[in-house]
């Protein structure tokens, strides 16, 4: 018992993190249906941007969360005007692909500054943990579960009561009727990459201090947002919550329990299962298409 | 404007319709049979330009263009997004390890292996297919890649069962005695004729490859093939036509991965060893930097690309080694990083400024030889 | 359209003017070298003839190198790289050997077997280097083993040593099998419980096939000396923590004493264990394979898990005194030169594995020809080679070219790496038994 306990635990942190990232990912897909692969070098640009603004500047942290979301927010924005926008009425998978293409550079870049040799964990928040029985929960970890939980919250007020908000709604909701409407697409679709890289800068930050190695598998991270987005839904807000938290504990109980060769394939399996058997997701939209 | 036209359906079939056509398909096949010969000769060109390297990159383009091509046929065609591309890479090592290794497998030879895997291949692209039925677009992409984690799992085990901690290696295959007689065909002292080098591997893989693409290339030409660009282009008015749209996805499917699964086999046995650790996920960017540079959607543009991913880098590892790049500190520090890079930035500027890719670009060179000295 | 064609000849002309201008000074040294050197005039007294096709011209002796430079094992593999370099340039510095200066090939595969046949065609092929020193990639090294005894070209101390490399007479092993480096592992851990009998271990390891390979030779060589081996543990290859590992180890203390681990993985790997016993607060000692000892993990890891937290190497890291390690640095001062790269031990080894190949070098040219077969033959009869304490004497004549079946464990102190003892003091706990899986 004690070992599930601890397992979920270490897995609701971990599953934390998946609903951030996840979150990021989805708002770009929910407003401008673009799947972007390169979620995870976002990430992974926010986290090596804190090594630089935290370990070699020493700066404080909330600082440093706010001019790392800035700088990748932009990066975002610049992404949408200068590549993504020209892409509108390409055929889905060329937009997949084109992402992929931004995650090769990126990653490139990022080894060519700062080089392949890992470093370790970012120390930028309290340390020390808690003590409950048996089970030890880390203060990061409850920092970043409460993190998560914020930014879900802020997200859900900045969709439902803010003009914007509503824009980014309606744009998903219908694109031609919205721009009918007078909303600016293009604006919206800008906005929505801001965002989303917005999110990537806060949770790679997050990450540093979270993950034990700062290195460029870190990306891999992206990669499990697919199946924390995929559970939840592709377009759906709250399921990328839940199936961050399903992915990180479900990951931790298998790696527990079988072995951590079997990471992968339970993330991987169970999204597999959940596409099968509702190929929308839990919350995500349903197609009315049947062929 | 060339002067001719088609006048009936019979010539509308053909593959070669003109002279010119003709005339670069004899040139063409020519060149192909000259150039290993040509990479043969044994002299060291100017300017430390690399040589007998472009064997070996010939060959790895020429293996990986058949499966970069399939990869075409499935995506660029069908329009299905899978992306277990490895997974089949994957079942082709490990059908030429079941059959092929003489330790542990049955010790058949390569030749009789090769259409096995195609079937293989094609079982295993329909069961991976299946899902393609329930779900479309990127949540079937998302489908796939679970199939790619679940395919390196399973080789991990079976190489642990197999070769333990070591790579399953593959036996160089060799031309059966009584085929000895044919000309060229010198066996060595202990009677074997073993395909071994670039020289010998490229008369093994040119025609391989030559026939898969020939074959996709007909299957598109066919109704099944018509059917994969209707079911791409619109499946519901696919399906009002009177195609069985399910059952296309699985033909699609089946004949792609048969492909991809050939071509594993191939470069299982050329490089002659594999591993768990040689499959990344840097595979999948490998193939999506070689279709989408080569050509989206276009079998052609398969080919071009894994040409371009193979002996682009042979280049530019080349034109580094001049004396005044050479000397700037940056590049020499960074190397093969920067043609990573290059491969990044080609995706997005293809993508962005000529979606048609490299097999656009020959388009529209022909266009401008065509029309010359027109404009339009 | 003709004012098209005039850019893109005017272009090309430009193109063939830089190509011809900087190839050029390549070409005339070679020329001249060629018109006045060779074996005719001024030729040292132990000068052995070239051989072109063998990687040895008038003026130069090619050595390539081929691993990972920008890829996922750069970590390791860049400083490797580095430390070849700067001992070819050390050599240079010296007048060079066999009356020639080394000229180093690096080529970078990324750690893809694909790319890596590609440069082992441009290297042997086209540069047609005399022997490849310090390859980097197990799997890549099992790829090219038969092309290597076809073209019977020397490879001189590969970055891993495994079975296959073994079984083939042209490759130069000088880091300890996996075999080897568990028979020192145990033994140092015996010493630290107080005998083997105290003994229980758990192994953790990557979840590649060499984590496996690891994880048996553990268990062969601790049930061997009487310890108890509780089980092996997988580690994935990425993540962000290893807490479920974590928890299996606690348990495994709680249910059957486990009082050590025995650590296979990179120093990633080696931070994200630390990072995860921090937190759950379990201080166990780990030992592990020569790649956990890595600068950066005693840089990175948390500190109180540092003193228990040590790894078996076969080359010396540069920090410790020794006379062959003076030797190198007091060369680095005096030239400014691989500041970033030679705090590292893979610099060292690096370094060693070309002294090796260099002494070679040495023995065939003083026989009168030095090729790849001349060469190949001379390795084999290096019997005690040493290197001034970067590394154990290397001893070629071992039963699979083993030359460096030897090492000892590395500790940290709180400032810098120690060394555990003298190499000799481990040279009885090798079995020198490989192959577990057959």
């Amino acid at each position: 018992m004690d070992t599930f306990l601890q397992l979920t635990a270490s897995g609701i942190a971990l599953g934390s993190v998946y609903a951030m990232v996840a979150l990021g990912f989805v708002l770009v897909f929910k407003s401008t249906d673009v799947l972007n692969f390169a979620h995870g070098e976002f990430l992974m640009l926010g986290s090596f941007l804190a090594l630089t603004f935290l370990v070699e500047w020493n700066l404080n942290i909330v600082f440093a969360i706010v001019a790392i979301a800035f700088i990748v927010a932009a990066l975002g924005v610049a992404l949408h005007y200068g590549i993504m926008k020209p892409l509108v009425g390409q055929p889905l998978f060329s937009v997949v692909l084109v992402t992929i293409g931004i995650a090769i550079v990126i990653r490139a870049f990022l080894l060519m500054t700062y080089g392949p040799l890992e470093r370790g964990r970012i120390l930028a928040l309290p340390q020390g943990q808690l003590d409950i029985g048996n089970l030890v929960i880390p203060y990061v970890d409850i920092i970043l579960f409460l993190v998560s939980s914020a930014a879900v919250v802020i997200f859900y007020i900045f969709f439902k009561s803010t003009t914007i908000g509503l824009q980014m709604r309606a744009v998903a909701e219908n694109l031609e009727a919205a721009a009918a409407m007078g909303v600016s697409p293009n604006k919206v679709f800008a906005v929505s990459w801001g965002i989303g890289a917005l999110m990537a800068g806060v949770a790679g930050v997050m990450y540093g201090n979270f993950t034990a190695v700062i290195d460029l598998n870190l990306a891999a991270i992206g990669l499990r947002a697919f199946p924390a987005a995929m559970i939840g839904g592709l377009d759906s807000v709250e399921g990328a919550i839940l199936g961050g938290l399903i992915v990180g504990v479900s990951e931790q109980l298998a790696a527990g329990y079988f072995g951590g060769d079997f990471r992968d394939v339970v993330a991987f399996g169970l999204m597999f299962v959940v596409l099968m058997v509702r190929p929308y997701g839990f919350f995500g939209t349903k197609d009315l298409i049947r062929v | 404007m060339s002067g001719k036209y088609i006048t009936d359906y019979r010539e509308d079939l053909r593959l070669i319709k003109t002279t010119p056509q003709r005339i670069v398909l004899v040139v063409g096949v020519l060149a192909t049979i000259a150039i290993p010969f040509i990479l043969q000769i044994d002299w060291d060109p100017p300017f430390d330009y690399p040589w007998r390297a472009w064997g070996t990159a010939l060959n790895l383009a020429l293996a990986w263009a058949i499966g970069a091509a399939a990869f075409n046929l499935l995506l660029g065609y069908t329009g299905q997004i899978s992306i277990a591309h490895a997974a089949f890479l994957i079942v082709g090592s490990m059908t030429g390890a079941i059959l092929g290794q003489g330790a542990f497998g049955l010790g058949w030879s390569l030749w009789v292996i090769l259409p096995i895997a195609a079937v293989v291949g094609a079982v295993i692209g329909v069961l991976v297919g299946l899902p393609a039925l329930r779900v479309r677009g990127l949540y079937l992409f998302m489908a796939t890649l679970a199939v790619h984690f679940g395919a390196i799992l399973l080789f991990r085990k079976y190489q642990l069962a197999t070769t333990k901690f070591n790579a399953i290696t593959y036996p160089a295959p060799s031309i059966p005695s009584w085929l000895h007689w044919l000309p060229f065909i010198n066996p060595d002292e202990a009677g074997e004729f073993l395909i071994k080098g670039d020289f010998r591997w490229f008369w093994v893989i040119m025609p391989i490859t030559s026939l898969c693409i020939i074959y996709m290339v007909n299957v598109l030409r066919t109704r099944e093939g018509r059917a994969f660009v209707a079911v791409r282009d619109n499946d519901v008015a696919a399906a009002l036509l009177g195609i069985n749209v399910a059952r296309t996805k699985l033909r699609a499917f089946a004949a792609s991965s048969a492909m991809v699964t050939v071509s594993g086999v191939l470069l299982a046995y050329f490089i002659t060893a594999r591993s768990d650790e040689s499959w990344s996920i840097e595979i999948i960017l490998d193939v999506a930097i070689m279709t989408v540079v080569g050509g989206f959607s276009t079998i052609r543009g398969g080919v071009l690309g894994a040409f371009f991913f193979f002996m682009a880098p042979l280049w530019l590892e080349w034109i580094r080694g001049w004396g005044f790049i050479d000397s700037v500190d940056w590049i020499k520090k960074n190397g093969a990083n920067i043609d990573v890079m290059i491969f990044g930035l080609a995706i997005i500027v293809v993508l962005v400024f000529k979606p048609e890719g490299l097999a656009g670009l020959w388009a529209d060179i022909k266009r401008y030889f065509k029309q010359w000295p027109f404009k339009y | 359209m003709q004012m098209r064609f005039k850019r893109l000849f005017l272009l090309m002309s430009v193109l063939a003017l830089i190509a011809a201008s900087c190839g050029g000074d390549s070409d005339d040294t070679t020329t001249t070298a060629a018109a006045g050197g060779g074996d005719t005039t001024a030729a040292p007294s132990d000068a052995v003839p070239s051989s072109p096709d063998d990687g040895v011209t008038d003026d130069t002796i090619k050595l390539g190198f081929m691993g990972d430079i920008t890829g996922p094992t750069s970590s390791t593999q860049l400083f490797f790289e580095a430390g070849i370099r700067a001992y070819t340039e050390f050599v240079n510095d010296n007048g060079g050997v066999a009356g020639r200066n080394l000229e180093l090939f690096s080529e970078d595969d990324q750690y893809s077997s694909d790319e890596a046949t590609l440069n082992y065609t441009k290297l042997v092929g086209d540069e047609r280097v005399l022997t490849v020193v310090g390859q980097g990639g197990s799997s890549i090294i099992t790829n090219l083993t038969t092309q290597i005894q076809d073209d019977k070209i020397p490879f001189i101390g590969p970055q891993q040593t495994i079975d296959a490399q073994f079984a083939n007479p042209y490759i130069w092993s000088t880091i300890a099998h996996y075999g080897d480096q568990a028979d020192i592992a145990i033994e140092a851990m015996a010493g630290d419980v107080g005998g083997a009998a105290n003994l229980v271990v758990a192994s953790v390891g990557l979840e590649v096939a060499s984590g496996e390979e690891w994880a048996a030779y553990i268990e062969d060589t601790a049930v061997k000396a009487g310890g108890t081996y509780a089980e092996h543990i997988r580690l994935p290859l990425t993540g962000a923590d290893a807490d479920p590992q974590v928890v299996r180890l606690k348990e495994l203390v709680d249910s059957e004493g486990v009082n050590y681990i025995a650590l296979h993985g990179s120093p990633g790997a080696a931070l994200r264990l630390l990072g995860s016993m921090d937190k759950a607060g379990l201080d166990l000692p780990i030992g592990g394979i020569f790649a956990v000892i890595a600068e950066n993990v005693y840089q990175e890891g948390p500190a109180d898990l540092l003193d228990t937290y040590w790894g078996v190497h076969t080359y010396t890291p540069p920090n410790i005194s020794t006379p062959g390690n003076d030797e190198m640095n007091a060369w680095l001062d005096a030239n400014g030169k691989y500041a970033d790269t030679r705090n590292n031990v893979n610099f060292v080894g690096g370094w060693v594995v070309t002294k090796l190949a260099v002494e070679g070098i040495r023995i065939a040219a003083a026989t009168g020809t030095l090729t790849r077969a001349s060469l190949n033959t001379a390795m084999g009869t290096i019997s005690s080679f040493s290197t001034g304490g970067q590394s154990p004497d290397f001893d070629c004549t071992r039963d699979g070219r083993a030359c460096g079946a030897a090492g000892r464990p590395y500790d940290y102190n709180g400032t810098e790496v120690v060394a555990r003892g003298e190499f000799a003091d481990y040279a009885s706990a090798l079995d020198l038994i490989y192959g577990l899986g057959g």
